[in-house]
């Protein structure tokens, strides 16, 4: 019982390598499924979700409801997807959006730039230089929007597990690499680290179901008893309760809901 | 017939994996022992070697005599890597020999939060400044990898494989190098040695050259050895000489060619007239 996340790059390969390793461990493989996902359950259009979680926010933008709300609906659909553990995660930001939870392996997949230029001109045509304009941009534009929604670099290996460069290994070989580390009983779910991702998928859709009218707030979970974080005034506070006591019916799972006004969200919170 | 290069962001860490690794494999481990013999020939002090290889306080900016010691340094462990089947640990391996397709180049990631909290028990400061100070640690040996070397090693892209101990255990972690290593897209061809010799036979001319002609870059291909010198000075001639004669004592050397470059051109875009 283990989640998988590959963070890739764009012809990296490492949607092969998803694919492989979910074949070769009869794991479910996905990416773009938790976008239609949220796009289904919180009535969002795609593009818009695509353009929330791919284009680097500009100044004016970073902090606007709707970037907030759309990355509460992925990461809900995520959370709500993984859960069910034995799953291949390779859409954006798997390893932020599953951080704290044990039983989740990281794996960064990077490829030779020449053979990604190589790639890409193949597919979209033009010359070497416009290839690797296109794909620095694109690799620019990923990382921007990890940095300034995370405050993490997502080229930085220490967020991984393992980190295989497609280059002298094959995808095959990457195949093999991590269906032997996830082999290893850290990465099995135990019922603490299972408990954990329940508890996390609950505080994702809490999240989820007030990002809208009350974007400022911080949600954690455990066991079942969600603490919602506010930073702002008492008149704040009651109304979110108010919204907060029909949650327990919309969402399953819920033990108690307290709300804590003024207080600044502790670390690990959604 | 492979070796392997293990550099980690926690030496002991580093020097136990490797050790783990040289004696899953059988293969012979290259790392203290080598830095000693070098400390012996070159007279500079083994924490000299640790400062200017990054494992022991801020990294220092390169200096003549410490680059003579890198040198020595780089010409033992290449002439070493001739012989194959070796585990190196650390030395700044990872970072001199590159393109040379039978090593296998790994990077050891230790638990961030792990270390901060030794180093902020070491040192009785908070794990916020612990932290930082580990932050600050890792952009100095950026720069100094990017300054001295070239290459960047805190990019993963500079390994074939990167692998954080925070989650995987060390056994894993040696299974994982030692299958790899076992694979027969490492094993030795006469190409990959052929780089490897032309890469130590550099090493060797330019550890002679390094006390009289610091600047001069060396490269070379089947015994042909190849100077590229900064810029014409006075007594060129008499230069040219002296240096194709110290070079042509070296052994493995068939022939020397001497190239110039103003200061400000760069070894690819080099007056190939020769001299």
């Amino acid at each position: 019982m283990t989640i998988i996340t590959i963070s890739r790059g764009s012809y990296s390969r490492g949607k092969e390598v998803a694919e492989k390793t979910a074949e070769r461990l009869g794991y479910e493989c996905f990416s773009r499924d938790v976008l239609l996902e949220a796009s289904e359950h919180f009535h969002i259009p795609e593009i818009k979700l695509v353009r929330a979680i791919h284009d680097a926010p500009t100044l004016l933008n970073r902090f606007t409801l709707n970037r907030k709300s759309y990355i509460a609906y992925i990461q809900s659909a995520l959370t709500n997807h993984v859960k069910k553990d034995n799953v291949v995660y390779h859409g954006l930001a798997g390893h932020v959006l599953l951080k704290g939870i044990d039983h989740v392996l990281k794996v960064r997949i990077i490829a030779d730039i020449n053979d990604r230029v190589a790639q890409e001109v193949k597919r979209e045509g033009g010359t070497g230089e416009e290839a690797l304009r296109r794909l620095v941009s694109d690799d620019q534009e990923r990382r921007k929007w990890t940095q300034s929604l995370y405050g993490v670099d997502p080229w930085d290996p220490a967020l991984y597990d393992l980190v295989i460069h497609i280059h002298r290994f094959s995808a095959d070989d990457a195949v093999e690499m991590i269906c032997a580390a996830v082999g290893k009983e850290r990465f099995k779910a135990t019922p603490v680290s299972g408990q954990r991702m329940a508890d996390l998928a609950l505080a994702c859709g809490v999240k989820a179901a007030i990002v809208d009218a009350f974007p400022d707030c911080a949600v954690a979970c455990e066991y079942g008893n969600i603490v919602i974080y506010t930073r702002k005034d008492d008149r704040h506070t009651h109304k979110l309760e108010q919204r907060v006591k029909s949650l327990s019916s919309e969402l399953e799972g819920i033990n108690t809901l307290e709300v804590h006004g003024g207080v600044v969200p502790p670390d690990g919170v959604v | 017939m492979t070796s392997i290069l293990i550099s980690s962001d926690n030496p002991s860490m580093g020097k136990a994996i490797a050790r783990q690794v040289g004696e899953a494999l059988g293969y012979d481990l290259v790392g203290d022992a080598l830095l000693s013999e070098v400390v012996g020939t070159t007279g500079i002090s083994k924490r000299d070697f640790e400062k200017a290889l990054g494992l022991e306080g801020p990294p220092p900016r390169p200096g003549r005599g410490m680059g003579a010691g890198l040198v020595a340094l780089q010409a033992a462990l290449t002439e070493r890597l001739l012989g194959d089947n070796l585990v190196v640990d650390g030395l700044g391996a990872h970072l001199h020999v590159r393109g040379v397709s039978h090593i296998l180049t790994i990077r050891i990631l230790a638990d961030f939060r792990s270390r901060a909290h030794h180093l902020a028990v070491d040192r009785k400061i908070s794990p916020r400044a612990a932290r930082r100070l580990l932050e600050r640690r890792e952009r100095q040996i950026q720069q100094w990898s990017l300054s001295v070397f070239g290459v960047d090693e805190t990019n993963p892209s500079t390994y074939d494989m990167v692998i954080n101990l925070g989650n995987i255990d060390e056994e894993r972690a040696v299974k994982t190098i030692a299958d790899t290593a076992g694979d027969r897209k490492f094993v030795s061809m006469t190409y990959s040695m052929k780089c490897l010799e032309n890469l130590a036979l550099a090493d060797r001319v330019r550890a002679r050259l390094v006390a009289d002609f610091p600047g001069v870059e060396v490269g070379a291909e089947d015994g042909v050895v190849k100077l590229l010198l900064a810029k014409r000075w006075f007594g060129w001639q008499r230069t040219v000489e002296t240096l194709r004669e110290t070079v042509g004592k070296v052994p493995g050397v068939d022939g020397v060619e001497i190239h110039t470059a103003p200061l400000t051109k760069r070894e690819g875009e080099a007056d190939m007239t020769g001299s």
